[in-house]
């Protein structure tokens, strides 16, 4: 019994130690993300691909303007 | 003391190429100065922590179950440094990749943990795990600096001598065995040229 409540013992705080560490690096790993109102910020490229659709028939349209 | 300490574990009873421990990730992770350094590094952070805590709590630990608990405080040291490493440098941690968790098992640690920590304090132990771990940190540098210059002409990812033809073995795995037998056969000759037993 002795044994078992050690090594129970043991794992719980080795659990414990790598949860505050982890917990510490998340923070640590979030912060860049966030601007200074503390928003993150969302990634650009479905953005980007819109704009180029939409860019694209924007200027068919004013090709056939143009005709 | 100190001095003396630092030279036995980094010389004397260098854990590579004194007691051939430690040689996969020798083997594995040498191809560049970069990988030698984060490894030992981080070798160095693992064997400190878990050799004062099992100085600390060897008293309270059952000689039973004494390999399974220092296997756990080895774990949890490990665990740690990969989060901090993943954090901190993350193409590091990449280039490394499976060895870096391996440390868990690498048996530099748990033999100084079971040969030396238990028996002694927390002073010592931390002392005689920066000279080893230093000891095994400079094993892995020698032997990536050799591989880096011969086999791609660079140190740090400097180019050093950039018209010589690399040697493109030195990169591969087999490249690994040559570099330790190499420095290995040096060293050796050293001894037996001062009157020493290899």
């Amino acid at each position: 019994v002795k044994s078992l409540v050690a090594v129970t013992l043991l794992a719980m705080l080795g659990g414990l130690a790598v949860a505050v560490t982890n917990h510490v690096v998340s923070t640590q790993r979030l912060a860049p993300a966030t601007g200074s109102a503390g928003v993150s910020v969302a990634p650009s490229t479905p953005r980007a691909d819109s704009s180029l659709k939409h860019d694209g028939l924007r200027d068919s349209t004013s090709v056939k303007v143009m005709k | 003391m100190i001095k003396s300490e630092l030279k036995r574990g980094m010389f004397l009873e260098n854990p590579v190429f004194g007691m051939a421990l430690g040689l996969c990730p020798a083997l594995a992770i040498t191809t560049t100065m970069k990988n030698a350094l984060g490894m030992g590094l981080a070798a160095i952070c693992v064997l400190a922590g878990s050799n004062v805590t099992v100085s600390l709590l060897c008293r309270w630990i059952p000689y039973k179950v004494r390999i399974p608990c220092y296997l756990i405080i080895i774990a949890t040291y490990v665990s740690m440094a990969l989060l901090v490493m993943k954090t901190a440098a993350p193409r590091l941690e990449h280039s490394l990749g499976i060895f870096v968790p391996l440390l868990a098992v690498n048996c530099i640690i748990l033999a100084r943990a079971e040969s030396f920590a238990s028996k002694n304090k927390a002073g010592p132990s931390l002392l005689d795990a920066v000279s080893t771990g230093l000891g095994f940190c400079l094993a892995l540098v020698v032997c990536a600096c050799i591989r880096e210059l011969f086999g791609a002409g660079r140190l740090l990812g400097t180019p050093v001598v950039p018209h010589a033809a690399p040697m493109l073995a030195l990169n591969y795995a087999c490249g690994g065995f040559f570099s330790i037998a190499l420095v290995l056969g040096i060293m050796n000759y050293v001894k037996l040229t001062r009157g020493k037993k290899p």
